[in-house]
């Protein structure tokens, strides 16, 4: 089963989000025989969309911008999951997401001016077979909810995926994933990421429980709210 | 009734604490290696599950402590 997992946050390897994608990964680990690659999205070679349109054109399905993106399209056609991490920043995707994500335009089926309702369904058809495989977001903020705080991103995978193509793990109070003294209740939260991978492994379906589960908060709200004022009472 | 509601708090705020470890005389610091951060939580678990309020230097040293408060705020 190879994975391919997308690392989008500005921190690196010291992503909150990730902690939560290397939870994921521990229990699909325990039931599958898995093959996991990780692109870290700061840290490759990858150049904003000109918008050109070649890839819906001339060069169609190809991007003409050669850098380490090439690559990329093909680790995504030869994945079996694909798990995009990342934050929350400002209520959409960070800045080198975003330009990772406006790269995968040639995948899609070029748009020929047709004008209508969208709803939740993706915009753009898939220019290549994707049916196979599954596609994960993994995101937290650091807000003490998920609810209406993630809508304009969830809005933005529908139209680039459509509802039901992929499956949305929202978690909040990630900053909370942190803070030292809060292991023991983190690694006691994580396992709530082991089931959706142990799911992931065994080729079930991640259930609306378990998305449920793993969207509550890790603290009682008073407690996070505490926190983050003592926190920001100690910057000055 | 309180202890056992007590133990479920300590589960979720303290997954680190077995719950054999946890006996009415458990001295909180010591014994359950409680600090400020996991006081700070295990207090407004107490308070949201019972529906009471601490009072600001309340004794709460061991189990007995709090069940004791519990039970002297809810009965009131």
């Amino acid at each position: 089963m190879n994975i391919l997992v997308i690392n989008g946050s500005p921190k690196g390897a010291a992503s909150n989000t990730f902690r939560l994608v290397e939870g994921i990964l521990e229990g699909a680990n325990q039931v599958a025989d898995i093959h996991v690659e990780t692109l870290t999205v700061r840290d490759i070679n990858v150049k904003p969309c000109m918008g050109c349109m070649s890839c819906w054109g001339k060069t169609a399905g190809k991007c003409v911008i050669q850098d380490e993106m090439q690559t990329v399209y093909e680790k995504i056609m030869d994945a079996d999951i694909i798990i995009e991490s990342f934050p929350l920043y400002f209520f959409g995707m960070p800045g080198p997401m975003k330009t990772f994500t406006d790269r995968c335009l040639p995948m899609m089926e070029t748009y020929k001016g047709e004008v209508g309702t969208i709803g939740d369904n993706a915009f753009h058809e898939s220019r290549y077979i994707m049916s196979g495989k599954k596609f994960l977001v993994v995101s937290t903020c650091g807000y003490g909810q998920t609810d209406e705080i993630f809508d304009a991103l969830i809005k933005e995978f529908n139209f680039i995926c459509g509802k039901g193509k992929y499956t949305a793990i929202l978690c909040p109070q990630g900053e909370m994933m942190a803070i030292k003294q809060l292991e023991p209740q983190i690694q006691a939260y994580l396992e709530r990421y082991r089931d959706i991978g142990r799911a992931l492994g065994k080729g079930e379906v991640i259930t609306e429980a378990m998305i449920a589960r793993a969207a509550e908060p890790i603290l009682p709200q008073r407690a996070f709210s505490t926190l983050v004022n003592n926190y920001w009472n100690s910057q000055g | 009734m309180i202890f056992n509601k007590l133990l479920e708090i300590f589960e979720r705020t303290m997954p680190q604490v077995r719950k054999e470890e946890i006996k009415m005389d458990s001295v909180l610091t010591t014994d359950l290696g409680v600090d400020s951060l996991n006081m700070m939580l295990l207090a407004i678990s107490v308070e949201d599950t019972f529906g009471i309020q601490f009072e600001p230097g309340a004794k709460l040293e061991t189990v007995s402590d709090i069940c004791n408060y519990v039970e002297e705020k809810t009965a009131a």
